[in-house]
């Protein structure tokens, strides 16, 4: 019986070794790029809005079960200011959709924010650009874990400004 | 099958350790190779460097305090055809215990290490900047002659992060020993 039980323990110790290494070696970090094809215009009475869906994403539906956390959120748009008076964008995570930009504030996550866009004028914002507007990644976890929520841009009242077609988001996860 | 393998694995790794005539001493060395990033989309091939000391305790133990520069080369997705991004810049500070011998080495032996290392990552793509303890461990051969040592080796390096999953490479890297007081 013990000679059994001396004859399984190292098996036991390499199966587990070759375990937790296996499992440190399948983890890692993925990369999604989405293209936002719609024009998003809004106001402080009209907002619109883009459903990102990820459940068609191959890399999404591969590591949906065991995403870990975000490691980082970038996005890439043009922003244009519809009115005379500098703008502070701000751009939310919502898992419904909302309404109105008080309803935004309330009820959605601030996931980038402090974004200058001058009076009658427009801001092009890359993607090495963007990592300037603090985003707050741990916020962005449980959006990209659902696979489904929705991007508002708004700013400050009153604002009026248009996030033009072509912008893209790029969300970087952990996952293991 | 595997087992003849596996005992002639074993064997080369003793005779090894061995066949190199060992004595105490310290020595310094320098480096360079290749870092190769495991399953990380937003990392690709890079260089590393780096510098070391190799400590001898007496018989097959040593310690290796060592710094290692190392950059990830820029990356790119399939989601982004034609665009690139740039890769993390990481410096580690670390403490190898060494199963070999660290002193200098007449002939040649492996010398399987393990240890722990303070990195700190970088990106400016990211606008990232952060510092932790992670790990590493691998398996070298070293060669020399007298005062210096050719070395080669193979690690695998592992830095946890903030709110889980971690970064791993495997390091390759080539480098010289040179060994002082030896008797």
């Amino acid at each position: 019986m013990k000679r059994n039980l001396r004859s399984i323990r190292l098996p036991a110790l390499l199966a587990a070794v070759a375990i937790i290494v296996a499992g440190c070696i399948v983890s890692g970090q993925f990369v999604i790029v989405l293209n936002i094809d719609n024009e998003m215009v809004s106001t402080n009475q009209e907002l619109s809005s883009t459903l990102v869906d990820l459940t068609d994403n191959e890399t999404w539906k591969d590591h949906k079960e065991d995403i870990q956390n975000i490691v980082d959120v970038k996005f890439e748009a043009t922003i244009v200011n519809n009115r005379p008076d500098s703008a502070w964008g701000s751009v939310y995570f919502a898992d419904r959709e909302l309404t109105d930009a008080d309803s935004v504030r309330a009820g959605a996550v601030q996931v980038l924010g402090g974004i200058r866009i001058p009076g009658w004028d427009s801001v092009q914002i890359s993607f090495s650009e963007s990592a300037v507007y603090m985003p707050e990644l741990e916020k962005a976890l449980d959006f990209v874990e659902s696979g489904k929520f929705y991007v508002y841009g708004i700013a400050d009242t009153p604002f009026s400004i248009t996030i033009r077609p072509g912008a893209r988001l790029m969300i970087t996860f952990s996952a293991g | 099958m595997n087992r003849r393998i596996m005992i002639a694995a074993a064997a080369v790794l003793i005779l090894g350790t061995a066949t190199g005539a060992r004595a105490t001493g310290w020595g310094v060395g320098a480096f360079g190779g290749v870092t190769i990033p495991i399953a990380q989309e937003d990392a690709a091939r890079g260089i590393l460097y780096g510098a070391q000391l190799r400590l001898s305790l007496g018989g097959l133990l040593g310690i290796e305090p060592n710094f290692t520069y190392f950059k990830n080369g820029d990356w790119e997705i399939d989601d982004a055809p034609g665009e690139t991004f740039e890769g993390s810049k990481l410096t580690a500070l670390g403490v190898n215990l060494i199963l070999g011998g660290a002193g200098p080495v007449t002939g040649f032996r492996f010398f399987p290490f393990a240890g722990a290392k303070y990195y700190n990552e970088k990106n400016d793509f990211r606008d990232f900047s952060d510092s932790r303890l992670g790990w590493s461990a691998g398996l070298g051969l070293e060669i020399g002659a007298g005062s210096l040592g050719i070395e080669a080796r193979a690690a695998g390096e592992v830095l946890p992060m903030d709110g889980g999953g971690s970064r791993k490479w495997v390091h390759l890297r080539g480098g010289v020993n040179y060994y002082f007081g030896i008797k």
